[in-house]
């Protein structure tokens, strides 16, 4: 007898405006296991995941729950299918406490019809025990790091005791820590509480060690299923990006010429960055890496303008220049793309070529009028070499995929012509194809000249793409490497400040 | 016990700073009233602010949500109109006049509530700015209430402006405090612990958020707006026994000094985050501000001005606590 699945959508259809963003899509998951949704952004995978949970009306299609139809015309009636979900942009309240958080839209009450306040705060104090979570209840949310808040946004959608459970990369904010707790987590939930796990990550590595079925999404279609372990990565990669990819990273150049384009000499920063001497190379990329949140986003920020220096100075091709502010920066022919490109990158609700142009505003107006005929022909030549996908220069930004929100953020620095790129974690978040050109793109403006500074989470980014590496540690610079000494191994040894010992 | 401070604290720090100007604004013009104490200056002073506390409470909610209401000052006129035209008709009909009083009454926080509603419902059901539909609703509200008496007018049946003002018998307590604790304990602390108070909050910290929780994110604005104009009538009805009159026009300024008092007691016009304790220093500041003023011969010119300048304190404090806010942010996600 065959497996009934616990929740299965057929032939869902799904357009905004004259984007597609889901075409006869379909899904198949079953009790007890972890189904990993894989493909690049604006694939359909999260407009699916969506369509699953309530959040999104489609124009056509069914979704079953133990084979029978259901209609889910909003998030409440997925609630009471026992489905809930967790973003990848958090729901939470930052002016509400925890546990008043995890217990929005389903407050218990006492007999007169008020919250319950203390039964809310008593009973997520034992969920966060259960789910060995060390998070303080009664704290507002916007009191607590990111990462507490996405474990938060967690409990809040297993508090409902849910049998199916939706996660869109929930894990984009977490350490290695909360990561491994989600996992063991979600085990138990699978395996012994025969719950279904949905899962969506760009994260290959995470998705090996916790998937165990997947579905494949290209270009808003379903294009497979397969059981995790059926096909390698390299054959899963080439589905997801429907063409072959043979190496991920683009070539390397031979030699880099020796004049120094950025020198940065004694710089502090608060205490979050500590006498820091560096000289960057005229078309170098060069990687900052160690564990995140020890400085490499700071020192980005500080050579743009964004923050203030406190000691030290910055050299441009030998000169001494004052930046104080992000306009200085821009002056200087500095260039950043911010690591949270929906709060700092972006104008959501404006259209793409406002967005592009805006870091120019002011080079292409006289007196105060802007010249519009220059802007378009610029967008359009910035959209065509990132190769944006969108309807027209005139789509709303917010409306984009996140990869293709990432490209206009990096067209939005290139514009500026630029001479130093401050590239912030530019493919957080991003597919694997979507990667790859942007890697490209990256390696391009090093040959055409342009210096590149790049922090990123990913260490393999870093290796791949980069010609020297900075490793960081507690706001130090602890060591350069270079050539072959350019391994994971080295970065963790460094960053982790360990010695030989180190095999990871 | 410490943690529960803390939880305390921070739920309503906002309205720290309008606490602190209503303390200096309470101590001069004590200082400077003598007869303060005096049963009559009691009395004159806490009526003063009565309707505004009302208004404001209206405003407060709505607010929170994230919208405006700028009907506030039209619905109050046109339910202290109603008040001081039906009230006596409706008492000659029934033949008495507690009986006509308490219909009155009645009907007038009926047609409030609907006023509110359809606030509510034209904001909602037709997607549009709550600061341009409630702009235009109170043009209609106006219009309305210029339709019953086109003059100030009308009255009231005798014993209605004893009975919901002045002081209580016994004692020498104002009844306007009772009322100011019947606007906390029978109206904001249960609203605020109520499913519809917490909804009120989901919906103006981040609308979405509240949606994708599962919250009904138009019942809770059309009640809000519901409830805004119940609390308008009751302004109205308040202002009615102070007065004794109804004036269609008279009560514009309510709607700008119900943003102010809202906005100096530290409740953020973006929604969400704020709270009604906030706002009642803010009225109690800014309607004793007025009587300082007038007690110092500021001419009336300045008075405006000066109002218009503690707002903008105001508003620069709040804006302060808020890059504060962001600045802790921006460290964390790093």
């Amino acid at each position: 007898m065959e497996k009934v699945p616990v929740i299965s959508a057929k032939n869902v259809n799904k357009r905004y405006g004259g984007v597609h963003a889901l075409v006869d899509a379909q899904i198949d998951c079953y009790e007890g296991e972890i189904h990993a949704l894989v493909g690049e952004n604006g694939a359909g995978k999260s407009t699916l995941i969506k369509v699953l949970c309530g959040a999104t009306i489609p124009d056509s299609g069914s979704v079953f729950l133990r084979g029978k139809e259901i209609k889910l015309s909003s998030p409440i009636d997925a609630v009471r299918h026992k489905i809930a979900s967790v973003f990848q942009e958090l729901s939470l309240l930052p002016e509400l406490s925890v546990f008043e958080n995890v217990f929005l839209g389903s407050e218990p009450r006492t007999k007169f019809g008020l919250l319950n306040l203390k039964e809310m705060e008593r009973r997520t104090r034992v969920i966060m025990k259960e789910l060995e979570f060390d998070i303080p209840v009664r704290t507002l949310v916007k009191d607590l790091p990111l990462a507490q808040q996405q474990l938060v946004e967690i409990a809040k959608a297993l508090s409902k005791d849910p049998d199916i459970i939706i996660l869109d990369e929930a894990t984009s904010a977490l350490g290695s820590k909360e990561v491994d707790l989600l996992f063991k987590l979600m085990r138990r939930l699978t395996k012994e509480e025969n719950k279904t796990v949905i899962l969506i990550s760009h994260k290959m590595n995470e998705l090996e060690v916790i998937a165990d079925r997947a579905t494949i999404f290209r270009d808003a279609r379903y294009i497979t299923s397969f059981q995790w372990g059926e096909m390698t990565n390299a054959e899963i990669i080439d589905r997801i990006a429907g063409r072959k990819i043979d190496t991920i990273f683009p070539e390397k150049r031979e030699t880099i010429s020796r004049e120094i384009a950025l020198e940065i000499e004694g710089l502090n920063y608060q205490n979050k960055l500590k006498n820091i001497n560096l000289k960057v190379r005229k078309g170098e990329i060069f990687g900052l890496a160690g564990l995140s949140g020890h400085g490499q986003a700071e020192l980005l920020d500080v050579i743009y303008g964004a923050r203030s220096i406190e000691r030290g100075h910055l050299l441009i091709k030998g000169k001494k220049v004052r930046i104080k502010n992000p306009r200085n920066g821009l002056k200087a022919g500095i260039a950043l793309t911010p690591a949270d490109r929906k709060n700092d990158g972006l104008l959501l609700t404006r259209t793409c070529s406002e967005n592009i142009a805006l870091t120019t505003l002011s080079r292409r107006s006289r007196m105060g009028i802007i010249h519009f005929k220059e802007e378009e022909k610029d967008v359009d030549k910035i959209i065509q070499l990132l190769q944006i996908k969108l309807s027209g220069s005139n789509q709303i930004a917010g409306t984009l995929s996140g990869g293709n929100q990432q490209k206009l953020v990096i067209g939005k620095a290139i514009l500026t012509n630029a001479d130093i790129l401050l590239l912030s974690d530019p493919t957080r978040g991003i597919d694997v194809g979507t990667k790859y050109e942007i890697y490209q793109l990256i390696r391009k403006l090093a040959e055409d000249g342009k210096t590149v500074l790049l922090y990123s989470t990913e260490n393999k980014e870093l290796l791949g793409l980069c010609d020297r590496i900075a490793v960081f540690k507690q706001g130090k610079v602890v060591t350069v490497l270079e050539d072959k000494e350019m391994t994971e191994n080295e970065i963790l040894k460094a960053a982790l400040g360990m010695a030989e010992e180190v095999t990871a | 016990m410490k943690e529960k401070l803390q939880y305390l604290w921070s739920k309503n720090r906002e309205g720290i700073f309008g606490y602190a100007i209503m303390v200096v604004v309470v101590y001069l013009y004590i200082s400077s009233q003598k007869n303060f104490f005096s049963a009559y200056g009691i009395k004159s002073t806490f009526d003063q602010f009565l309707t505004l506390l009302f208004a404001a409470l209206a405003q407060t909610i709505v607010i929170l949500t994230g919208g405006i209401n700028l009907s506030v000052g039209a619905l109050i006129g046109l339910t202290n109109t109603l008040t001081a035209f039906a009230m006596v008709p409706i008492a000659t009909a029934i033949g008495n006049d507690t009986l006509g009083m308490v219909v009155t009454l009645l009907l007038v926080l009926l047609v409030g509530a609907v006023a509110g509603w359809v606030n509510g419902m034209i904001i909602v059901k037709g997607r549009f700015q709550p600061i341009i539909v409630t702009l235009a609703t109170s043009f209609i509200f106006m219009g309305i209430g210029m339709y019953l008496l086109s003059a100030p007018g009308g009255e009231v049946v005798k014993g209605f402006s004893k009975l919901l003002t002045g002081t209580l018998p016994f004692a020498k307590i104002p009844k306007s405090v009772l009322w100011l604790l019947f606007s906390i304990i029978i109206v904001w602390i249960p609203l605020r612990r109520s499913r519809l108070g917490q909804s009120i909050y989901a919906v103006g910290g981040n609308e979405h958020a509240a949606y994708v929780s599962g919250i009904n994110v138009e019942k809770t604005k059309i009640f809000t707006y519901t409830l805004a104009g119940i609390f308008c009538a009751i302004a109205g009805i308040l202002l009615t026994a102070q007065t004794g009159v109804g004036d269609p026009t008279g009560s514009e300024g309510f709607t700008m000094n119900s943003v102010a008092a809202v906005v100096l007691g530290g409740t953020a016009l973006s929604g969400g985050r704020g709270s009604f304790i906030g706002t009642i220093a803010g009225v109690i500041t800014y309607s004793l501000i007025l009587g300082l003023l007038i007690f110092w011969s500021v001419p009336s010119f300045y008075q405006d001005m000066i109002k218009g300048f503690i707002l903008i304190a105001a508003l620069a404090i709040n804006a302060l606590q808020k890059i504060q806010v962001k600045r802790k942010e921006r460290t964390m996600s790093i």
